[in-house]
């Protein structure tokens, strides 16, 4: 798994996109700072935070499909001891990227704000950002891993990380219960976006919570799917 | 010590409805380079697929340098293999996409890149990408994947595909040069001219089933030869033929094939010219690697 995790790490840190991510994300914000009245971090921070939810899955369909596009993945799907280990190094992959974009974000914010504003609700929100995108991120990953042609995966990413999968399903399921149903609030990408307009602690754990169980899913599945399937 | 590196017991693969493999067992000798023959679709990719651990077999076991099923993963290092098309990331160098692998299977010196970018006659490569690279360039750039952790088996899936005379010469070079060293080749190829100059051993593979498996020396015993001869009395030769009791002959248009006797030409030829008939021609033919195989296979049978 150490190797992997080199490899996949040597591979993460050469790819142009993770760069271009970063430079989008900043940009974002400083877009986003224009639009709020009260400069704060943490103000800044609950309409920026949605960026890494948005552009860390689309990195990681961008370079795990890529093993698959390309072909890559033959040179060492066979030969590791359990095929376990590719989840689980892409999995710190996908930690590592997810850190280093809340990173950009909280770095970036800071210096621009110059004020921390509500330091609970940045440390709050700071974490469900991370936990948002590792979600979204392992359920892309996933998805990479069952498609495993990269333009279907990225445009179901992009719906995803945009938040214009939730809504297409909260407006089917509205119509269809009368409005009895509210899906939004049981998708990721719907709470983490609900969390950053009441800033509620309650909200908070509802987001930890699903995030938690998406990467829990996405886990065993990926798991399951890598074992049972042929890699090529 | 083991004789066999590889050896398979009955394996198969089912897509669906379709048996692609069917009970295959073959036995890799230690040392040897191994021809996979087969037309398109009759079942070697996914055989070589099975042993490097890209497919899971539907039924049947395989054992590599005499590990089997859970201990498999002992032997998993030992084999290298370049399956169909190269599989390299177009955004990278020759040297990164060998970084990477290296990166992988825990090998530390560069120094391991440049020594396998030289044996496949890559090192000139520079900053290029291997999006730029040719068909013959990938290709050699697959098989320095498949050797840069030092395999002790080696399996390439029609590596002479899109190269070259030259590059076939050079790759048929560098092939022998890595078993003299001491590395088993699995090979599969069309090119079977090709394979017949270094194979040892061979498995030949139709609709999904080992037909045959032998070596080469023992090929070269059972292939079939034949006397030939032209005349445009084929007619009346055949009848000469029969009653000198050879009756084992066909004739198809002033050529007469004879199978066997080929210790007799002089006979033949004899009692053809004591009959008056012209002999234009007699020469013992023997069967090549792709007559046998045509004739395993049933021939231009779809």
């Amino acid at each position: 798994m150490t190797g992997l995790t080199k490899m996949y790490c040597y591979r993460m840190f050469r790819q142009k996109s993770l760069y271009i991510i970063w430079a989008i994300t900043v940009v974002m914000i400083l877009l986003n700072l224009q639009m709020i009245e009260q400069r704060t971090f943490s103000t800044l921070l609950c309409k920026s935070g949605t960026l890494v939810t948005m552009l860390s899955p689309l990195f990681t369909a961008i370079i795990f499909s890529a093993d698959h596009s390309s072909g890559f993945i033959k040179n060492y799907a066979g030969s590791v001891s359990d095929k376990t280990v590719i989840i689980a190094a892409r999995a710190v992959i996908i930690l590592i990227q997810n850190l280093l974009s809340c990173c950009v974000v909280v770095i970036s914010g800071l210096l621009l704000t110059r004020s921390i504003g509500d330091t609970k609700i940045a440390v709050v929100y700071t974490m469900c950002m991370l936990l948002a995108g590792l979600g979204c991120s392992f359920a892309v990953m996933l998805i990479t891993d069952l498609f495993r042609k990269t333009v279907p995966a990225l445009i179901l990413t992009l719906a995803i990380g945009t938040g214009i999968l939730c809504e297409l399903i909260s407006t089917i399921t509205a119509f269809a219960t009368d409005g009895d149903i509210i899906i939004k609030n049981y998708l990721l990408t719907g709470m983490f976006q609900i969390f950053g307009e009441t800033q509620s602690s309650s909200d908070a754990v509802k987001v930890v919570l699903i995030s938690v169980i998406y990467i829990a899913a996405a886990l065993t599945a990926s798991v399951f799917s890598i074992k049972k399937r042929d890699v090529i | 010590m083991e004789q066999y590196i590889l050896k398979t017991d009955k394996l198969t693969k089912i897509f669906g409805s379709h048996k692609t493999s069917d009970s295959i067992s073959i036995n890799v000798r230690k040392g040897a380079i191994y021809g996979l023959i087969g037309r398109n679709g009759a079942g070697k990719t996914t055989l070589m697929k099975m042993i490097t651990g890209l497919s899971n077999p539907t039924s049947g076991s395989y054992s590599v340098k005499g590990y089997s099923g859970t201990e498999l993963k002992n032997a998993r290092r030992f084999v290298g293999s370049l399956i169909e098309a190269p599989g390299l990331y177009p955004d990278m160098t020759a040297f990164q996409n060998l970084k990477c692998k290296c990166l992988q299977c825990g090998i530390k010196d560069d120094e391991r890149i440049m020594e396998v970018l030289s044996l496949v006659g890559l090192s000139g490569t520079g900053k290029k990408k291997t999006a730029k690279f040719s068909y013959g360039m990938k290709q050699r750039l697959g098989i320095a994947m498949s050797l840069i952790d030092r395999p002790e088996l080696l399996v390439l899936d029609e590596p002479l595909n899109g190269l070259d005379p030259q590059g076939i010469h050079e790759f048929r070079e560098m092939l022998l040069n890595l078993n003299q060293n001491g590395i088993t080749l699995i090979i599969s190829s069309h090119i079977l001219d090709e394979l017949a100059k270094i194979a040892t051993d061979y498995g030949i593979i139709h609709k999904g089933r080992l037909v045959e498996e032998t070596t080469a020396e023992e090929l070269l015993a059972r292939c079939e030869s034949k006397v030939i001869i032209r005349t445009s009395g084929s007619e009346k030769a055949a009848n000469i033929l029969d009653r000198t009791s050879i009756r084992n002959f066909t004739v198809h248009d002033g050529t007469i094939e004879i199978h066997g006797h080929i210790d007799e030409t002089g006979r033949i030829n004899s009692a053809l010219v004591s009959a008056g008939i012209v002999v234009d021609e007699i020469y013992v033919k023997s069967e090549s690697l792709e007559d046998h195989y045509l004739r395993l296979t049933g021939g231009n049978e779809s």
